[in-house]
């Protein structure tokens, strides 16, 4: 057995503002992966009765964020509250850890932990988002809040790749996906910036681990459909690539993909805001269809 | 075309609109200034749209409420141009602007200073009312149409601007608006006392909205005001008591005084029923 320090799931609550019918809060927590205190947004409807419990959505961020700006920039919670779905917004690195190099690039440390495991010094004690996001947040979650069992995951930029690789690794604990201009294959770019600091050079089967493209060709397991939308004046379509993503769908029968590309819109929390309602009217209705998660 | 210019910073596409920033020199307050304006997608290229003007409040610039309130949906839907000014002149380092996040820099107070140093730069009143109205209408594809909203101190501005203009902005509503600035510590040991002045006591209340709705005589006003009850500046700052008393007493000025269990005073209240406010501007403002 653990011990009772290991297996600690306890929450503080940071912050709590009525919004729409139900409640923005943030909780603080020490994390065993991360080992520092992380900060988590979650949104929760006001309960009908007391046993009343929800589906839940993970919203997973991009670089420079953390568990701020998807709270007040998408005006999800609107949509949340109709829907009665709980949203669930983690951060995007561990916090407070002072490493050197992890404030030299907006892609990498700090606010860019790219939800991987690092196998690397110095990083590999800290940046452990992959285990955190998977692993231990759900656990947290299940503990602490009235959720059914049913997980889904969005993500944008960053958080894209990241919710396509939680997702499509871990089909039955996160059964719906979804991504808002998505991060696809930042393998083909951020070696040097990301995958080398983070997992080591001579490593190159491991970064496909964390690379949402690499992962959906080898993806075997039950039908997973991954709903997309990108904006065509986006900064970044260059370095996102999600016309792969849709190549990927041609010759893996086990992967679907809906790619809407959007006139005029770029990268940004208005894009987001744009099309979240969307997004989360997807998951509701797809969460409603699919059987409740058995863990133990 | 006549009129200053100005000159576009940033524009994004948001639903169905442009959400752009915009900057210009101020003549009202000697410095350059940045506003928002979201602008729909015309359907034809004659078309026109109403304008909404939003005020902000203590500590704000022209971003929070674009990133924050979650209005352009409605306004897309509604299609409503709406301009969001900063809340105070910028850069012009004054001293004690900068010592209080409830007076001086971001809490220009939409009133136009009569003490030094504020005098010359401190005009919000004249900004918006004068000088950011007739910049909107040389530059930009209005029906002419006006109405004024805002939250907090925005709030207090939009109801005095609203009710002393009542022919230029035709409709008005507010977010737990500072209803009575004169009866609060704020006001008489802060703000009005160092804009105004304790010897211009006399010119206090046309800055005052309850104070301007008791001697009110203009065209009827229907004013939305939503209110959280759980806001922690309610009976400090807000009095939205005041507000409503002074409006009971007037039948010309009619004030829709909503209160809402649990909501304090943050953006997350503003996106709740910001759609609502849209609403009650946009029957007025396309009829």
């Amino acid at each position: 057995t653990s011990s009772v320090v290991e297996d600690n799931t306890k929450v503080e609550l940071v912050s709590s503002d009525k919004c729409f019918n139900g409640y923005q809060k943030i909780y603080k927590h020490w994390s065993k992966e991360t080992k520092c205190t992380m900060k988590f947004s979650i949104y929760i409807p006001l309960q009908l009765h007391a046993e009343e419990k929800f589906n839940a959505i993970f919203f997973l961020s991009g670089v420079m964020c953390n568990e701020q700006n998807f709270i007040f920039k998408t005006g999800f919670q609107r949509y949340a509250s109709d829907e009665r779905i709980i949203f669930i917004g983690p951060d995007t690195s561990p916090r407070n850890v002072d490493l050197p190099g992890d404030r030299d690039s907006w892609v990498f440390g700090r606010s860019a932990g790219w939800y991987l495991d690092s196998t690397c010094e110095p990083w590999r004690t800290n940046y452990r988002m992959y285990s955190y996001i998977t692993r231990e947040l759900p656990e947290i979650i299940r503990q602490n809040f009235p959720i059914t069992g049913k997980f889904g995951m969005c993500g944008h930029s960053m958080g894209g790749n990241g919710a396509i690789v939680c997702s499509l690794r871990n089909p039955t604990l996160f059964q719906t996906l979804s991504v808002l201009a998505p991060s696809c294959n930042p393998t083909s770019w951020g070696d040097e910036l990301i995958y080398i600091p983070y997992l080591g050079a001579e490593n190159r089967e491991l970064w496909k681990q964390y690379d949402a493209l690499e992962v959906a060709k080898a993806y075997k397991g039950p039908p997973k459909k991954i709903l997309a939308d990108c904006g065509s004046e986006d900064e970044y379509l260059h370095l996102l690539l999600p016309d792969k993503l849709t190549e990927v769908a041609l010759v893996n029968r086990n992967v679907e993909v809906e790619l809407h590309m959007r006139e005029e819109y770029n990268h940004s929390y208005f894009f987001v805001a744009s099309f979240i309602e969307k997004h989360i009217k997807y998951h509701a209705k797809a969460l409603g269809t699919v059987n409740e998660n058995v863990t133990c | 075309m006549a009129g200053a210019s100005v000159e576009l910073v940033s524009s994004v596409k948001c639903f169905n609109g442009f959400q752009k920033v915009y900057k210009h020199v101020s003549k009202e307050l000697n410095c350059s200034m940045n506003f928002s304006l979201y602008e729909p997608v015309k359907a034809n290229p004659e078309e026109k749209f109403p304008v909404l003007f939003y005020l902000s409040g203590l500590t704000c610039t022209e971003q929070n409420f674009i990133q924050k309130s979650g209005f352009q949906r409605f306004a897309s839907e509604k299609k409503l141009i709406v301009v969001g000014p900063d809340t105070s002149p910028r850069g012009c380092n004054l001293p004690g602007d900068s010592e209080r996040w409830d007076f001086g820099v971001s809490a220009g107070c939409y009133l136009d200073a009569l003490m030094e140093p504020w005098s010359k730069n401190y005009r919000m009143y004249s900004y918006v009312t004068k000088e950011l109205t007739q910049l909107i209408k040389d530059n930009f594809p209005n029906t002419g149409k006006f109405g004024i909203f805002g939250h907090s101190m925005g709030g207090h501005g939009a109801m005095v601007i609203g009710l002393r203009n009542p022919d230029l902005f035709l409709s008005l509503s507010a977010f737990a608006p500072i209803c009575n600035p004169t009866q609060t510590e704020w006001g008489k040991d802060v703000a009005f006392k160092n804009y105004l002045g304790e010897e211009n006591r006399a010119k206090w209340n046309i800055y005052d909205s309850t104070e301007v709705i008791k001697s009110y005589d203009g065209p009827e006003r229907n004013i939305l005001v939503d209110q959280g009850d759980d806001d922690e500046f309610l009976n400090t700052i807000l009095l939205p008591q005041n507000l409503k008393a002074a409006a009971d007493s007037n039948p010309k000025v009619k004030v829709n005084l909503r209160m809402h269990p649990g909501f304090n005073h943050s953006y997350f209240f503003i996106s709740t029923f910001m759609a609502d406010h849209i609403e009650h501007h946009a029957k007025i403002l396309n009829a």
